[in-house]
């Protein structure tokens, strides 16, 4: 006889309980779903515990983030007022040259004829460029009068004047010439070029003068301006008299 | 290379296959229905609480076994239970006497060490290799514990011829 198939023959006979099999299947279904249970909550926590340190992942690079935008913002505050400064620095130029930029080009008036002209040799050439200020100086206000030395150290009569009519004929001194018969001036009072030259030549002689004038009389009001921003008022008193404003000489026209 | 594993079985699969290998593994060693009852249910609910893949059936099989075989060694060698073993043999062997064999009353009188062995090797059909690494044992001590266990069988009985 063969041990191994008796031994399994009587083996075979033991078997398990129905009872208990059925007991223990739900003892291990039990079981079975609290390990579900609990592997879904530990995935769950695993999840959390992943999005966490996503999360703190995305913190750190945000701070990073944060830093370097913070840093890219103080370089280019930096940036930004040192552009500023150097705007600012180079305003100044520009503004000095914003005075050429509006340089006011005085073209002869309209009533210029060419026979006016035809009576000096240098004709239209001697139309004069004359340099000014903004706008905002062209309302000039009739009280400035602003440098009484415009003449410097000259203290003989005759020196002030020759002093005064070579800066009225010095074209690049020369910036404006207001006319009026009244102490005031606005930019419709502006001398046209030849009207300037007119002038020169109707002051060009003159003496030394020692006649109370009376101002009553007719008188014609001039205000020039130069290129160092002197500003010289004259007056002719009926067509017969230079008084210089600020000058206790009285010169009479000769010519 | 990539592992492959044999997918999850479910409960009532795992009994179908295993309940009754495990009840007769666990009574062959306890010779007590309780006994083994209680090395079953505890087997399988380590086999549910565990998170041990396995590649194969056989696999599966070799580690369930090795439970049973470490769950009963504890049972067995508790003091409790070998004083309370005298007398449930006493009843199981009243209550089943007229069912089995003689060759079940031999087996039953061998020591527990080897009735294990005796029943991987005749019954489960397990190698003297398998069994070694079942039962954490030298191979040669499993070679050594069948052949003392036929030694003793073929005295108790003597009066059968069985090929071994």
């Amino acid at each position: 006889m063969n041990f191994r198939e008796s031994y399994k023959k009587e083996y075979e006979k033991i078997v398990p309980d129905e009872e208990f099999l059925t007991s223990l299947q739900s003892k291990l279904i039990c079981e079975q779903k609290e390990k579900e249970e609990a592997s879904s909550e530990q995935l769950m926590s695993n999840i959390d515990k992943l999005n966490k340190q996503k999360s703190d992942n995305t913190l750190k690079l945000s701070t990073k983030r944060k830093v370097q935008w913070i840093i890219v913002g103080i370089v280019a505050c930096f940036l930004f007022m040192f552009g500023v400064s150097m705007t600012k620095y180079m305003g100044i130029f520009h503004d000095n040259n914003h005075g050429k930029v509006n340089s006011i080009k005085v073209q002869g008036n309209k009533n210029d004829s060419k026979d006016d002209c035809n009576n000096d040799d240098k004709d239209d050439s001697k139309d004069k460029k004359f340099v000014g200020k903004s706008n905002a100086d062209d309302n000039v206000n009739s009280n400035v009068f602003r440098n009484s030395r415009w003449y410097g150290e000259s203290k003989s009569p005759i020196n002030i004047y020759e002093i005064f009519i070579s800066r009225l004929a010095d074209q690049n001194d020369l910036t404006k010439l207001y006319k009026n018969n009244r102490n005031e001036f606005v930019e419709t009072n502006l001398m046209s070029s030849g009207e300037i030259i007119e002038l020169i030549n109707e002051i060009s002689k003159v003496q030394v003068s020692g006649e109370d004038i009376n101002e009553i009389n007719q008188n014609e009001y001039y205000m020039s301006e130069f290129a160092n921003n002197d500003i010289i008022k004259f007056t002719i008193v009926n067509n017969q008299y230079l008084k210089i404003k600020g000058i206790n000489y009285v010169y009479k026209l000769t010519k | 290379m990539r592992e492959e594993f044999v997918q999850e079985i479910s409960v009532e699969e795992l009994l179908s296959r295993y309940s009754k290998m495990l009840y007769r593994l666990a009574y062959s060693r306890t010779q007590n229905k309780h006994d083994a009852e209680d090395i079953v249910q505890e087997v399988l609910l380590k086999y549910i609480k565990s998170n041990v893949t396995f590649h194969d059936e056989e696999h599966r099989k070799a580690w369930l076994l090795k439970v049973a075989v470490n769950t009963g060694k504890s049972l067995v060698t508790s003091a409790w239970n070998r004083h309370r073993a005298d007398l449930d043999e006493a009843l199981e062997l009243q209550n089943t006497i007229e069912e089995k064999s003689e060759i079940y009353d031999a087996v039953k009188k061998l020591p527990e060490k080897y009735r294990m062995v005796i029943h991987l090797f005749y019954f489960e059909e397990l190698t003297i290799q398998e069994i070694s690494s079942i039962t954490t044992t030298k191979e040669s001590t499993v070679k050594s514990l069948l052949r003392r266990s036929r030694e003793k069988l073929k005295k108790i009985l003597k009066e059968e011829q069985y090929e071994f």
